[in-house]
């Protein structure tokens, strides 16, 4: 894929009203000087992951944010057996223009090496102007290989992500997320891969478009010896109505217990945490909350002992509401919480405990 | 106007880290120094007697109320300001500033938020090429500046910096009238035995005890009196019986970088000897000295095998028999150190393969851990008891002897347990030759004996030209000892003195010296421990998982006092 | 700011050299400014034989794309018969573990994300995957590209003599003429993304403070929050 050689392309197509009254705007795929320099690329391509049959929330966040934001057409390249065709109607719903269903002995199992090969040759055809996917373990993996082998910038992690034409602009936490940074692409394809609950979950209503299987015929080098899957799949702290925060103010580890058990007999409740927890290894990284962590925006946040450093905020500002327990009056944390308890966590916590 | 709360349930207010609980009706809570002399004022006229207490971290009882309400200081933190004068920076505080604000202030190096004491202070300090910090370390990070200074505490570093009364430069105290005194060191002397300072419109004068405190080995048992002393000194180290401290400028030192060691041994004996050639080694000259003898290195793996996360280490080595642990600075001179240490280690039996070394914050605070689990082990194990045995509480064996009495107090430790036939674990500041001695327990019967022992040993320590008490305090579990350093007439001197700065008798009672001779008449009977082996109750500790060493207590001789 | 070894970096280093076997080199390799040699001192104190840094002031301004180009290059030169090219997935700093990836596709080797644990299984090496959903074993053909993404709270601590031997060990400094990189492929000119602009993180709100002293208040106030009853 070759990229457009600077910032100059200056297509951009545009069918909203917001800018008809600009003269400089030509009707979507077309260029104003045709310039054999210049890329044709246009519109987005998203990998729709799926699990257990399904779309994944994160996917089809992408799909209906990508449809949304953009007035070129969505491409989402879809991995499966026949089975999959049944996730269709969803997919066109989110906002998909054209499925491409790619099929081959090689994609019944997931591997990086033959996905990021398979997105790469869909890529190639589509000529997609962003190719965008969703910032899960397997999208993490897969993305960096794809943008190695189509020469793209790639852009991890994004928070938001804004479109100008066939250009897009991605916003990420930057210099240990003191600051956020507005990253674009030199060249087509631009690359992002985006966090789950970034944008609003889509609802899910049945629509229509073009599906095209892709065969893809490569072969997979991988040697895997054993898969095991967890059969008690964990449940995810972005899910949760309420999250209980804790942070590297508990010094106590029987309070992680504690926690656990408020959790449990509150509704929807899941105890999450900040990196300091993790890293002493009293919960595991699929509860933490951050810039390293998960992204959530629950109904109810409640951290307790968290300091407010900027990277858990990035992980936490969606929250609805946010109330915060510390010692220090002067904790950052305060300031992106709608109320403080200013008092010692852990007996509070001991105290809840007893209540419940 | 000041806040005064009913206790009710809230028994937090009742206890501190001795677990020993006592009894109060409301709790106080000044928010200013206006708030707290108003509230003294008010006191001293009813004559009900207040307990200061701020973060409550000590472990002798100093903050456990003994009756009348509690005086709790913990909305009197922050740090206020910095200054500087001709020996240094100080940092200007309220007096419930915790160890870990200080260092957190400091840490950031930027003072922009604070006032100048003495002009120009903030800027300079955050210009300054190095770090600085307030070098005592009690290893408590969570205690208050207050606290830290109404019991002189010490810790590790004190092998090299000296205790808390070697860095406050200057305190407000408000006394038990509500008057406020300000004491600068250096500015008000005693003449020969004779005190005198103003407070307010009051004068003080007053004769001062006739002993020698013992200030050659580390000591935490009461002011340090001596002829001419500083007016300052006699507030330090008083627990709070003359005064509430109010604001405190405590002096900072620079910051060098420092490496962590530990050095393993095959067994007690040989890093025993190991520290005397350390410590005499002008090559070496460690930062301070601890010792963790086979007993804990037990202790730690079993903890460890229960629950890998509880300390951040990895597996102790096999061959590890007992341990040292040292701070030594990270520059140039670090390899001829190493070099000297070297022969050290070969002399007896270890080698520095045999050790693990921190030069990263990261690995230094997982050393650190590793030192303060033991004794966390055994609080937490004490707390535990508390189910079966409300009357336990902790009391440490906290005795320190000087350099030449050394190998005679281990000598007395090793055969007296021995003799009793009792397990027990060593460790702690042996630099200092003040190790923490804890006797594991495993019947009624042991523990009488325990208490016996402990009686012993701080005899011992006395006769040795010791302290019974290096650092954590008389309070209210060990005033005994009061007597039996400085003798009857010693006390009685004391109280003298407290009857002046506070006629009425409301700060603090129960420290240090009791109003009469009651307390240290009680005392005498629960010393009268020889005969003590009342019933073979057995004490349901076994298979306790984390911990099957037994159960683990500390002697107190009168316990129950407070329940 | 002191340059520090990355927790899962030196977890990534300490599985290493717990299969290494006699006549095995392990070679630590990091890019950064000159002062990251201190972390590669520490990975030679560890256990490491040699250590590399890539630094160049060219360099500065990489994104994912010119970073993996530097270390692609750096292992085609100094690495081409390397058994594995071990990476810790996760940075301290916010890095997103995207260059492992992109070093795997421009080597044009295998890539083995999530690892957990490597043993050695006759000559070749297997490794254990995590996918959070399913854990995959597989086995790494020789030059894989393998990243670890765990920390072991209970990490290494380095004897005295390892340190001192550490201090002798070779640590190397590498420019970008040394890896054969032109003007054009590496740091800000090299990159493939630029950073438009920055701003601040404001998420701010309106706060409510309450100081409360007793806990079980304080309970009863996260109960209210929580819309539960005791």
């Amino acid at each position: 894929m070759s990229g457009c050689s600077d910032g100059s392309c200056s297509s951009g197509s545009c069918t909203g009203g917001s800018c008809s009254d600009n003269p400089d705007r030509l009707p979507p795929g077309m260029l104003k000087r045709y310039d054999l320099n210049e890329s044709t690329a246009d519109g987005t391509l998203v990998w729709a992951e799926t699990e257990d049959g399904k779309v994944t929330r994160n996917s089809a966040e992408i799909i209906a944010e990508s449809s949304r934001i953009s007035d070129g057409r969505v491409f989402v390249a879809l991995f499966g057996g026949p089975e999959a065709k049944s996730l269709y109607p969803e997919i066109f719903g989110y906002g998909a223009d054209t499925i491409y269903h790619v099929r081959g002995k090689a994609t019944e199992s997931y591997s990086p090496e033959v996905y990021a090969e398979a997105l790469a040759q869909v890529a190639e055809r589509v000529n997609p102007a962003s190719v965008l996917i969703g910032a899960s373990p397997r999208g993490r993996e897969t993305a960096p290989r794809l943008a190695a082998m189509l020469g793209s910038g790639l852009t991890a992690d994004c928070t938001g992500i804004a479109a100008d034409g066939r250009r897009i602009v991605v916003t990420r936490p930057a210099f240990g997320g003191v600051l956020t940074a507005d990253i674009e692409c030199v060249g087509f394809p631009q690359m992002a891969t985006i966090r789950q609950g970034v944008f609003p979950t889509p609802e899910r209503r049945e629509g229509q478009g073009t599906a095209i299987y892709w065969q893809y015929s490569g072969e997979s080098r991988k040697k895997v010896l054993s898969v095991s899957r967890r059969s008690e799949k964990a449940s995810d702290i972005s899910d949760a109505r309420v999250l209980i925060a804790l942070g590297a103010g508990i010094r106590d580890r029987t309070i992680v217990d504690l926690a656990e058990e408020v959790a449990s007999s509150v509704d929807g409740a899941m105890v999450c945490c900040s990196r300091a927890l993790v890293e002493r290894g009293w919960m595991p990284q699929s509860r933490q909350v951050g810039m390293t962590g998960r992204t959530v925006r629950p109904e109810l946040y409640i951290a307790v002992g968290i300091s407010g450093a900027v990277q858990h905020i990035t992980g936490m500002s969606g929250a609805n509401r946010v109330v915060a327990v510390n010692t220090d009056e002067k904790a950052p944390i305060h300031g992106y919480a709608d109320l403080s308890i200013i008092s010692d966590a852990e007996p509070a916590l001991r105290e809840l405990a007893r209540l419940i | 106007m000041f806040q005064r709360q009913r206790i009710g349930h809230s028994t937090g207010y009742l206890t501190d880290e001795s677990k020993m609980t006592g009894h109060a009706d409301n709790v106080l809570l000044p928010y200013s120094e206006q708030e707290l002399r108003e509230i003294l004022r008010v006191y001293n006229s009813k004559g009900t007697p207040v307990t200061v207490a701020a973060m409550r971290t000590g472990v002798s009882g100093g903050s456990v109320p003994k009756g009348g309400d509690v005086l709790s200081l913990e909305h009197m933190k922050g740090v206020l300001g910095v200054g500087k004068d001709e020996r240094g920076y100080f940092l200007r505080v309220l007096p419930c500033t915790t160890l870990r604000e200080i260092d957190e202030t400091l840490a950031r190096r930027s003072f922009s938020s604070l006032e100048d004491v003495t002009e120009g202070a903030c800027e300079s300090l955050a210009n300054e090429p190095e770090a600085y910090f307030y070098p005592v370390d009690p290893t408590e990070m969570e205690g208050s500046i207050g606290g830290n200074i109404a019991t002189n505490a010490s810790g590790p570093r004190t092998y090299r910096y000296g205790p808390t009364r070697d860095w406050i430069r200057r305190i407000k105290v408000v006394m038990a009238d509500g008057a406020l005194a300000e004491v600068v060191r250096g500015e008000q002397k005693a003449e020969g035995r004779r005190m005198g300072f103003a407070a307010g419109r009051n004068y003080y004068s007053f004769d001062l005890p006739g002993y020698d405190f013992n200030s050659s080995v580390k000591n935490a048992a009461g002011p340090r009196i001596s002829e001419d002393m500083d007016l300052l000194d006699l507030f330090i180290g008083s627990e709070g019986i003359f005064g509430v401290v109010s604001e405190a400028d405590i002096y900072l030192a620079p910051r060098h970088p420092l490496v962590s060691n530990v050095l393993f041994f095959p067994d007690d004996g040989s890093a025993l000897a190991a520290v005397k050639e350390i410590r005499s080694d002008s090559r070496i000259d460690p930062e301070f000295l601890e010792f963790m003898d086979a007993r804990s290195i037990e202790l730690v793996r079993s903890r460890k095998k229960a629950d890998p996360l509880s300390i951040r280490i990895p597996d102790l080595p096999d061959e590890a028999g007992s341990a040292l642990f040292f701070d030594l600075p990270d520059d140039g001179s670090l390899d001829a150190r190493y070099a000297a240490l070297e022969e050290v280690a070969k002399r007896h039996g270890s080698s520095l393969e045999a050790s693990w070394c921190g030069h990263e914050d990261s690995d230094r605070e997982r050393m650190r851990e590793l030192r303060h689990s033991i004794p966390e082990t055994i609080f937490e194990y004490v707390a535990s008891l508390k189910g079966e045995m409300p009357k336990i509480h902790k009391l440490g064996s906290d005795m320190s002897v000087p350099d030449e009495a050394a190998d005679e107090m281990m000598a007395f430790y090793r055969m007296k347990l021995e003799e009793a036939g009792l397990e027990y674990c060593m460790f702690g500041h042996i630099g200092d030759n003040h190790p923490h001695v804890e006797i594991v327990l495993k019947s009624m019967d042991e523990f009488e004996r325990a208490k016996a022992i402990y009686e012993e040993f701080a005899a011992k320590a006395v006769e040795l030209g010791g302290s019974p008490s290096a650092e954590h305090g008389i309070g209210k579990i060990k005033t005994r000892y009061m007597e039996l350093l400085y003798g009857r007439k010693g006390v009685e001197e004391l109280r003298k003195v407290k009857s002046v700065l506070d006629p009425n008798w409301i700060l603090c009672p129960g420290n240090l010296v009791g109003r009469s001779n009651e307390i240290s008449d009680s005392d005498k009977a629960g010393a009268g421990h020889l005969r003590g082996i009342r019933g073979r109750e057995r004490v349901a500790g076994e298979g306790r998982g984390a911990l099957d060493t037994g159960p683990v207590l500390r002697a107190c001789p009168d316990e129950g006092a407070f329940d | 700011m002191p340059s520090i070894l990355d927790p899962y970096c030196e977890h990534a280093l300490t599985k290493v050299l717990s299969i290494k076997e006699e006549g095995d080199e392990v070679v630590a390799f990091t890019m950064g400014p000159p002062q990251a040699s201190e972390a590669l001192r520490r990975c030679l104190c560890l256990g490491a034989d040699k250590a590399f840094l890539l630094s160049d002031r060219a360099f500065a301004g990489a994104d994912t794309w010119a970073t993996s180009r530097a270390v692609a290059a750096f292992v085609q030169r100094y690495g081409s018969d390397a058994d594995l090219v071990v990476f810790g997935q996760k940075a301290s700093d916010g890095e997103t573990g995207q260059v492992p990836f992109e070093v795997a596709q421009m080597l044009s080797v295998q890539q083995f994300a999530y690892v957990k644990d490597m043993r050695r299984s006759g000559g070749s090496f297997v490794v254990a995957q995590d996918y959070g959903d399913s854990e995959v074993e597989c086995e790494a053909p020789a030059g894989s590209v393998v990243a670890f993404s765990d920390v072991d709270p209970c990490g290494t601590l380095m004897s005295i003599s390892d340190r001192l031997r550490g201090a002798q060990k070779p640590l190397e400094t590498i420019d970008r003429v040394g890896l054969g990189l032109g003007l054009y492929s590496v740091g800000l000119k090299g990159s493939r993304t630029r950073i438009v602009r920055t701003g601040t993180n404001d998420v701010r709100r309106k706060n409510r403070k309450a100081v409360v002293g007793n806990p079980s208040r304080v309970a009863e106030l996260l109960l209210e929050e929580m819309g539960a009853r005791p």
